[in-house]
């Protein structure tokens, strides 16, 4: 990438990560998966790399946009494999620089991993899902600037619509083991949206995801990861699957907090609710 | 009838939570008793009860949803498919199974003069899962307001503790601290339950009701049943 962009081209991580799961994939096609030995994990943003980088050739270093990667100088005996793989892989680095050298941010290689790779159709509906925090942003600041009093903006429509998708598309023996927190953030979720608390909905989804990426993602979709981690991650789930709870919570009380109370359901609660405000009145 | 009230968790758990099966009984049981007291028993049945069941409901609701959303395709319910949703996505075993079927009887007669739209349904079952969140007796100033914590210290009766029938779980303590109101108050008192099963019907091959043998063995003058279906 690097010479073909003539070095202007800086590479972020997430975009590296992209990158090599791409170059993988495109192996695999060849017919070269068990060889190329690359420990990937799918984790909150897609596919990554898992390891140090120095195992294979980088450095990363932060800067104001992010964690630069920057390639070390490589002796020959790093890429001691046959020549066929080896050209194979000379190919596929050309093709993919070819492709990218001249597109940058990191969107673009994001949304193609996912069109292309998502492991399950939920995982690409989580990252469209994503997607409406900008939508949403940008109607709150043009609606604000016509609509002068303080009432909040109602994104359940839009919400609504994406999470319809979330849970049509729910694997659920597949990801059995973060459902029900998956629908207690649904609930939470479209109770917010409601409340139009675009800040609170963000956040808590962000802590979703990343739950999510613990107790499912990487633990059904990784390649060549050591045994000893993937037990590990397994053994990790209950702690991270309790601390998701206890930040649901938190952000029950707050929806509750901002839950417009004449929102309430008469066509449920009016039969009973009445008479017992009946009583209530003539007890004072 | 009685003045004073000793609760059971059931009864607290009914008022509390306006989803519950047995809310509209209990609130108005509350609403109506001039002193309900709440044994120390109780209250620590209830702290850790009551996030329990509103979870449980709420779970319940979320998943009918879910259910909804994954099974049932038109964008407008005709009165039959609404049928079809009351008799393959609502079972009874479901606590929250009484109040899901009165919203789509009602919803059923509101499908004949009008149309109903999917999306509003799933909206419907948005804010009932919710309102099980929310603190019905807030609206009557509080539980503060409508029951007295009972803190004075509770002698054991070991006399009645041996005659009382009631065995199940925390129930014979609360037998005994109501027992204890009734006997320190002048005023007469009374029971009230949710679980008529322990503390009203005759079990098994016991000799006499539960509810006899209270009254039998402590100086309670009543046990009332304000479970949704007393009397069936």
């Amino acid at each position: 990438m690097d010479r073909a962009s003539g070095g202007k081209k800086i590479i972020y991580e997430t975009e590296f990560n992209k990158l090599c799961y791409l170059a993988y994939k495109e192996l695999e096609e060849e017919g070269y998966a068990n060889e190329v030995e690359l420990p990937m994990r799918w984790y909150q943003f897609g596919m990554e790399l898992w390891g140090q980088p120095e195992a294979y050739g980088v450095i990363y270093q932060g800067d104001d946009r992010g964690t630069q990667v920057t390639r070390q100088t490589l002796s020959e005996r790093v890429f001691d494999v046959g020549d066929e793989l080896q050209s194979a892989i000379y190919k596929v680095a050309r093709q993919l620089a070819g492709e990218y050298k001249n597109i940058y941010g990191t969107d673009k290689i994001v949304d193609d991993s996912y069109e292309d790779y998502a492991p399950t159709e939920f995982v690409r509906e989580y990252h469209e899902f994503r997607s409406v925090f900008d939508t949403l942003e940008e109607d709150q600041s043009s609606l604000t600037s016509f609509v002068n009093d303080e009432s909040p903006v109602d994104h359940i429509s839009t919400v609504r619509r994406h999470m319809e998708r979330l849970v049509e598309s729910y694997p659920r023996s597949k990801y059995d083991e973060a459902y029900t927190l998956f629908r207690r953030w649904d609930s939470v979720t479209r109770q917010l949206a409601k409340n139009g608390d675009l800040a609170a909905m963000e956040t808590l989804a962000n802590d979703f995801w990343e739950m999510f990426s613990r107790v499912e993602l990487r633990i059904h979709h990784q390649i060549d990861i050591p045994s000893d981690d993937q037990a590990d991650w397994i053994i990790e789930r209950p702690r991270h699957k309790d601390a998701f709870e206890e930040t649901l919570k938190e952000y029950r009380q707050i929806a509750l907090k901002g839950r417009d109370d004449t929102g309430h359901l008469y066509r449920v609660s009016a039969s009973y609710s009445e008479a017992v405000r009946n009583i209530a009145n003539e007890s004072d | 009838m009685p003045d004073i009230s000793v609760l059971d968790t059931g009864v607290l758990i009914g008022a509390t939570i306006q989803k519950d099966t047995h809310h509209e009984e209990c609130i108005e049981y509350l609403l109506t008793k001039e002193t309900c007291f709440l044994t120390p028993t109780v209250e620590r049945e209830f702290d850790n009860k009551e996030e329990d069941i509103r979870e449980t409901l709420s779970d319940e609701i979320t998943q009918h949803r879910h259910d909804v959303s994954n099974e049932v395709d038109n964008q407008t319910l005709s009165p039959s498919t609404i049928d079809w949703i009351r008799t393959n996505l609502l079972t009874r075993e479901l606590n929250s199974y009484r109040f899901l079927s009165r919203y789509y009887q009602n919803l059923r007669n509101e499908a004949r003069y009008a149309t109903i739209d999917r999306l509003q349904v799933i909206s419907d079952l948005e804010e009932i899962e919710f309102e099980v969140w929310q603190d019905e007796t807030e609206e009557y100033g509080g539980l503060e307001s409508l029951v007295e914590y009972w803190d004075e210290p509770i002698p054991s009766y070991p006399d009645v503790t041996h005659d009382l029938l009631i065995h199940e779980g925390d129930d014979p303590i609360v037998c005994i601290e109501a027992h204890h109101i009734a006997t320190e108050k002048p005023s007469s008192t009374e029971l009230a339950t949710t679980n008529p099963r322990h503390f009203i019907r005759q079990v098994g091959d016991e000799p006499e009701t539960r509810e006899k043998n209270i009254l039998r063995v402590t100086n309670l003058d009543a046990v009332v049943d304000q479970s949704w279906d007393r009397g069936s």
